[in-house]
């Protein structure tokens, strides 16, 4: 006698999904697709910083710090009086001049020409941003400092260098509005998108 | 039983088929429709016009102007300098049109351009800061900073039938501005009865000296 098992169906391997098949392929096309939106961002973002740098380095107040090949330090911060003496030229009635001073001590082969391509710049706390030297700057008497960070001449019209090791002394002039005040301005040292800065800059606070 | 089985495979088969091809169709259409909806080089190069109507305070990327008053002139007499003692008469072929303005950067420093666009679309570019020399008034070419407002005129040299439906556009830097970049367009509001004003009261000779 034989017993009869009656047949039970048999659960055959679940269907797999369309999403757990092709796991891989998302996969790979979700990171390809990030890079291929990425890597055009990041260069057209490099381009922009060589020309506007945006990567603060802080400088601590009247202390040394390392950038571009040089140690670089502020010195002082002046806001001429509307009738201070050392203004011997034409200025708009709603002006001031500021003087920043700054030292610099080159590295043993750094180019001076590198040094000489540096920037100056005020900015606000509303990021609204001024040029050293502008057009509307009018002639200025007292101490005579090179406006350029690595050559310049002295007061005797004598041609002045940066030499490595030993700090030079430069100052940038700037115009800026008669109501602007000193706290919350910063400065900075900017370099042309040829050097290695690389969207970076120095910043004094003022 | 093996019958059976070779069907179902096939039907499941077909209907594969149709999806791939439904698919296929849909990005087909979707490819066609994107392309057609694709901007032209030419609109991805325009800049982005904000219009505005003189004399309030029109603003466009980092910089801000508000126009003034219209003027017309047939020649500008100006004063010698010092590489020419004598009187200079500077003529235009069409007529002198300066459109008084104050303008200030909001950012950063540099210059703001001029042009004028009449109403059949040519453009004529403000002047050049040398024609007329007039130091502190043309703004051309003068460079501005946040905060220091610059007041005085744009010239341009525009022909004397042109001036009806004309309209000053500014932009910033001294290049055209680029795709997506504000061109600041001001109505300068020059109806045919204020053309025919303007062209009535422009001096043969006004004097600037």
């Amino acid at each position: 006698m034989s017993i009869e098992i009656p047949a039970r169906p048999v659960a055959g391997p679940a269907p797999i999904g369309w999403w757990r098949r092709n796991t891989g392929w998302l996969i790979g096309t979700a990171v390809l697709g990030a890079i291929a939106i990425y890597a055009p961002y990041r260069d057209a973002l490099n381009e922009y910083r060589d020309r506007n740098p945006s990567i603060a380095i802080d400088a601590p107040k009247r202390d040394w710090v390392r950038f571009e090949g040089a140690r670089w330090r502020l010195v002082g911060a002046e806001a001429l009086a509307p009738r201070d003496p050392r203004i011997l030229g034409s200025l708009r009635k709603d002006a001031g001049v500021l003087l920043v001073r700054y030292e610099v001590i080159p590295d043993s082969g750094t180019p001076i020409k590198t040094l000489d391509t540096c920037r100056g710049r005020i900015a606000d706390a509303q990021g609204r941003q001024w040029e050293a030297d502008p057009v509307g700057l009018p002639r200025l008497g007292g101490p005579k400092l090179p406006t350029s960070c690595g050559s310049g001449y002295d007061a005797q019209f004598k041609s002045v260098l940066a030499v490595p090791g030993r700090p030079f002394a430069f100052q940038h002039a700037y115009v800026l509005p008669r109501t602007q005040k000193l706290e919350g301005l910063e400065a900075r040292i900017e370099f042309g998108p040829l050097q290695s800065a690389k969207g970076r800059y120095l910043r004094f606070k003022l | 039983m093996s019958t059976t089985t070779t069907t179902a495979g096939t039907g499941i088969r077909a209907r594969w088929r149709w999806r791939d091809a439904l698919w296929i169709v849909l990005a087909l259409i979707a490819v066609v429709a994107l392309r057609k909806g694709e901007s032209s080089y030419e609109q991805r190069d325009a800049p982005l016009v904000q219009r505005a109507s003189g004399p309030a305070r029109a603003e466009g990327r980092n910089f801000a102007v508000e126009v003034g008053n219209v003027k017309a002139a047939r020649a500008y007499l100006l004063k010698g300098d010092f590489s020419r003692s004598e009187d200079l008469l500077l003529r235009t072929p069409g007529l002198w049109l300066s459109v008084l303005a104050k303008v200030e950067s909001t950012q950063r420093p540099g210059y703001v351009s001029a042009q004028v666009l009449t109403r059949d679309g040519l453009v004529y570019a403000a002047s050049s800061a040398e024609r007329p020399k007039l130091r502190g008034i043309n703004l051309s070419e003068r460079p501005v900073a946040p905060g220091l407002p610059e007041s005085g005129a744009w010239f341009f040299e525009v022909p004397a039938d042109r001036l009806e439906g004309a309209h000053l556009q500014l932009y910033w830097g001294n290049g055209l501005p680029q795709g997506g970049d504000s061109l600041v367009d001001v109505d300068l509001g020059i109806d045919a009865a204020r053309a025919r004003k303007l062209l009535a009261e422009a001096k043969p000779v006004l004097d600037l000296r």
